[in-house]
């Protein structure tokens, strides 16, 4: 109970912080081509998805993660795909006053992409995560 | 070697002059100090006398009070130090110089015998007028004649003749006409030359061959006609050579071919001729050039890797033949070439893309053909691009797009094909755009609807059809638009470029409609053939939105069940029974929308929620509407009419791109409904779970999509006042539409149910999208209001999610 007062004490208000989170749930989605359930539980550190830490290993590789019906990105397009995923993974960090302002998002999406740090097909799920960790 | 060494004295006599001007005081005898001879000092008061008396008449020449308080200092008998006048060791004026002080007054009264020692005459840059006396050649140590930039007018006096020792003379940027006289020619040591911007006429003489020594030359912008003198740069030491502008014809001089220090030339607009390949040599030092508009011929086989500082090249408008040479790429300072209006043919070579600095390429009405390279690419400089009248093919490359300083694109008439790459959109400074008279075909890539900043688009005269692209309502700075000859059909975005535009920009196409002059009204063909093309639905489930139109029906309905009237429709216009839809001058009243669904007909469904159902309606004008009919009220909360209207309205008057609009809200006893812009392709979640629809969505049309909600989410938290907060974010509150443009609705829905938006009893949201403390929330409210039916659905995610 501690933890989900915790919890609470941040997301007593309603505010921008939680569009945010849902915008990362439909970035992840359009992603994935289905909603990211048990991804998105494993991703955040939160009271609620820490009981029910998913099986979706972090080491997995993003290529088996997005969607499978249409052929893997390449080029400049890959490298929107992983900074999307990116700015989603922190989208959906579970402390609210951690993840970015609207804004913020929008012009990280209007900025040019980042080149890849690897070979597209060799990123982790874990590469993508954002650097700050969050304690529950 | 005479004509090396000559140049060199007259560069130690220029420099010998230039002390003289710097150090004043050093060689300066002032007259009341002790002289060594008295013979010689007398000598000198006498000539100073004179000198001074000369002034003093000359300055009581000038009328005006500006110029008499400029020379205030000219007052007594000794001039060595008045403004202006420097003397020389002897006491004699030797400068008198005055540049840039509004002096107003003629010459005439100036006695130029009176200085026998004047080096350096410098009045450039004030009013003078009238002519230039006959008696300046008496001036005979004359060395520098600055009278630039005044109002002279008149001949060039025949007396400069007498100017044997002249470098500098720049009479330039007056109103001098008739010849240039052939004494001239006895100017030998002249080192510059500046005739232009005058009313100067007539053929050069050929005395002018003489002035060997030349190092700067400007004839530009006066009537001289015949040809330019052969020897002008015999001395090689021409620098800046201007004869732009005028009527000059023949060849070009033979000795600028030999002409290694050129710098800056300048020879347009005139009838030259020659061989542009035999005429030039070397220049390692030239800087611009430009021989445009001559009638030079020959090939572009110059040695560019020697033109090391080369940043302007321009030969429009001239007949040179050949071909763009890929060497052209190693003069890599260069940042214009113009070589429009040519012969040239071949393809364009891709070592173009090394000269980085480039930010300005013409190539147009020549014979080129061959693609255009995609190494455009690496031209990020780049800020015009004019390609048109050509014979280019191919596809135009998408690696257009990283150009992203373009200002002006011109690929007009050449034979490109394929779609216009949508990363066209990425050019986000681009003010014109003119694509037409190309075979492009496919549909208008929606991202040109970036291009805030574009002021003029052609796309006339291709094969594009489809639909005119929504979001084109954001070309904001969008002044002349010419879209004819397609095969273009569907409504014409409601924007002042489309709406005022002459009928000719529209002619030729296949169906295009809209209230633009002679252009049908958008009729119902039009819009059947397009929901044949495609999926038409549209997804609502807004829990929020419903419930808060559930209270409200009830509110009103027990507001004013005792009048037994019935209730206004609400609209950006206020009147009973009517609104209006945004862009529409018409009113439109409810019986409009029931007989637009078939009294709400079945076959009109396009949806259904757990609170209402959604109807597509045609409007008579044509235009295609989503309606949301809510279920009769179940139960209700009061609150307060003009509040909700007020919300509405505020609604009503967000405009975003990617958010869908909330035209108008009509609530009856019998029927409520909100009246929403039709989004074609339904919902995302739609969209992602059909297998067919989830392979269009290719990644970038997902990107983009992304991006769409983004913006959206951006302009309702940032951009409006108060903010607004949408909470209930989800894939099947985005929704595509042809371009797959993502437009997020039942935005505010929410906010309308709970006016203060950030009060913690929130419960709007579904199940999936709501970021992990608020489920808790709704959990408690749940708990609090456990008749309230609206939350069970959230309920159970929550329960699923534990």
């Amino acid at each position: 109970m501690t933890r989900i007062f915790a919890e609470l004490a941040y997301t007593m208000r309603v505010n921008e912080k939680c569009d945010v989170y849902s915008f990362g749930v439909v970035t992840m989605e359009v992603i994935m081509g289905m909603h990211p359930g048990d991804l998105i539980s494993s991703l955040s550190a939160s009271a609620f998805s820490s009981s029910s830490c998913s099986q979706i290993n972090q080491h997995a590789l993003l290529k088996d993660v997005i969607d499978q019906r249409i052929p893997l990105p390449e080029n400049r397009v890959a490298e929107g795909v992983v900074s999307i995923i990116k700015i989603a993974f922190a989208c959906l960090l579970a402390n609210p006053q951690s993840r970015p302002t609207m804004r913020q998002v929008a012009s990280e999406l209007i900025a040019r992409w980042p080149p890849l740090p690897k070979s597209f097909s060799a990123i982790t799920l874990e590469d993508l995560m954002p650097q700050t960790t969050v304690r529950g | 070697m005479s004509f090396l060494q000559k140049p060199f004295s007259k560069f130690l006599q220029v420099l010998f002059f230039l002390l003289l001007i710097c150090i004043p005081s050093f060689f300066a005898f002032p007259p009341n100090s002790s002289a060594t001879s008295f013979g010689a000092a007398r000598y000198v008061a006498a000539e100073g006398n004179k000198e001074a008396e000369a002034l003093l008449k000359w300055k009581a020449s000038l009328h005006d009070n500006h110029s008499q308080s400029v020379l205030s200092s000219w007052v007594d008998s000794s001039p060595c130090k008045w403004l202006g006048i420097t003397c020389d060791n002897s006491g004699s004026v030797a400068d008198f110089s005055l540049p840039h002080f509004g002096l107003r007054g003629t010459l005439q009264s100036f006695n130029f015998s009176s200085f026998p020692n004047l080096l350096t005459l410098n009045l450039r840059n004030n009013s003078l007028y009238g002519t230039i006396p006959l008696e300046i050649g008496l001036l005979t140590s004359l060395n520098v004649l600055y009278l630039d930039k005044n109002n002279l007018t008149g001949l060039i006096p025949s007396s400069i003749g007498n100017f044997r020792n002249l470098s500098f003379l720049n009479i330039a940027e007056n109103n001098l006409s008739g010849f240039v006289p052939r004494v001239i020619g006895q100017l030998e040591s002249l080192v510059e030359l500046s005739l232009h911007s005058n009313n100067l006429n007539g053929s050069l003489p050929p005395e002018m061959n003489n002035l060997t020594h030349l190092m700067i030359l400007h004839l530009f912008s006066n009537n001289f006609t015949g040809h330019l003198p052969r020897d002008l740069c015999l001395g090689g030491l021409l620098v800046n050579f201007t004869a732009a502008l005028n009527h000059f014809s023949g060849p070009i001089p033979k000795s600028l071919r030999n002409c290694p220090r050129l710098f800056r030339v300048r020879l347009e607009r005139n009838q030259l001729t020659g061989n542009i390949s035999e005429d030039f040599g070397l220049y390692p030092n030239l800087n611009y050039m430009d021989l445009s508009h001559n009638d030079l011929y020959g090939e572009l086989t110059w040695k560019w890797g020697g033109f090391h500082n080369l940043t302007s090249l321009k030969l429009s408008n001239n007949n040179i033949t050949g071909e763009i040479p890929s060497e052209l790429g190693k003069a890599t300072g260069l940042q214009m070439i113009d070589l429009s209006s040519n012969l040239l043919k071949g393809t364009i070579p891709k070592e173009l893309a090394q000269l980085k600095a480039l930010y300005d390429l013409t190539l147009h009405n020549n014979h080129l053909f061959g693609v255009l390279p995609v190494e455009i690419q690496m031209l990020s400089q780049l800020r015009a691009l004019n390609l048109a009248s050509n014979n280019l093919g191919g596809s135009i490359p998408k690696q257009l797009g990283e150009c992203s300083n373009l200002l002006q694109l011109n690929l007009s008439h050449n034979k490109f094909t394929g779609s216009i790459p949508s990363e066209i959109g990425f050019l986000h400074f681009l003010g014109n755009l003119d694509l037409s008279g190309n075979l492009l075909a496919g549909e208008i890539p929606s991202q040109i609807g970036q291009l805030n900043q574009l002021e003029t688009m052609n796309l006339s005269h291709n094969k594009l059809s489809g639909l005119i692209p929504t979001a084109f309502v954001d070309l904001v700075s969008l002044t002349t638009v010419d879209i004819s000859y397609n095969e273009l059909e569907g409504p014409i975005p409601k924007i002042k470029a489309f709406i005022e535009a002459p009928f000719e920009a529209f002619i030729n196409n296949s169906g295009l409609c809209g209230n633009a002059s002679g252009l049908k009204p958008c009729t119902l063909l039009t819009s059947r053939r397009k929901s044949s093309k495609i999926v038409i639905l549209i997804l609502f489930p807004l829990l929020g939105s419903l419930l808060l139109l559930l209270i409200m029906v009830g509110c009103l309905y027990f507001h004013h069940r005792t009048s037994r009237e019935r209730i206004s429709c609400l609209g950006e216009r206020q009147s009973p029974h009517s609104f209006v839809v945004w862009g529409h001058e018409e009113e439109i009243l409810h019986e409009t929308i029931i007989q637009a669904t078939n009294n709400f007909n079945f076959n009109n469904c396009i949806g259904k929620g757990g609170y209402g159902i959604v109807y597509r309606a045609m409007l008579p004008t044509g235009q295609v509407v989503a309606v949301k009919k809510l279920h009769p009220s179940r139960e209700g909360e009061l609150m307060n009419l003009r509040t909700f209207r007020n919300e509405i309205r505020m609604l009503i008057d967000i405009r975003h791109r990617n958010i869908v609009k909330l035209y108008g809200f009509c609530s009856l006893i019998e029927h409520s409904f909100l009246v929403y812009e039709f989004i074609e392709r339904g919902s995302l979640k739609m969209n992602l779970s059909s297998e067919e629809q989830a392979m269009d969505l290719d990644w970038n049309r997902r990107l983009n999509a992304v991006k769409g909600v983004a913006n959206a989410l951006s302009y309702l938290h940032h951009d409006c006042s108060p903010p607004i907060i949408h909470r209930d974010i989800s894939s099947s509150n985005v929704l595509l539409d042809l371009e797959y443009e993502a437009h997020v609705s039942d935005f505010g829905t929410a906010r309308l149910l709970m006016p203060d938006s950030t009060n913690w009893t929130s419960f709007a949201g579904t199940f999936g999208y709501i970021a992990p403390g608020t489920y808790l929330i709704s959990f408690l409210i749940y708990v609090y209001k456990q008749n309230n039916t609206t939350s069970t659905m959230k309920m159970e995610g929550y329960f699923w999610m534990l």
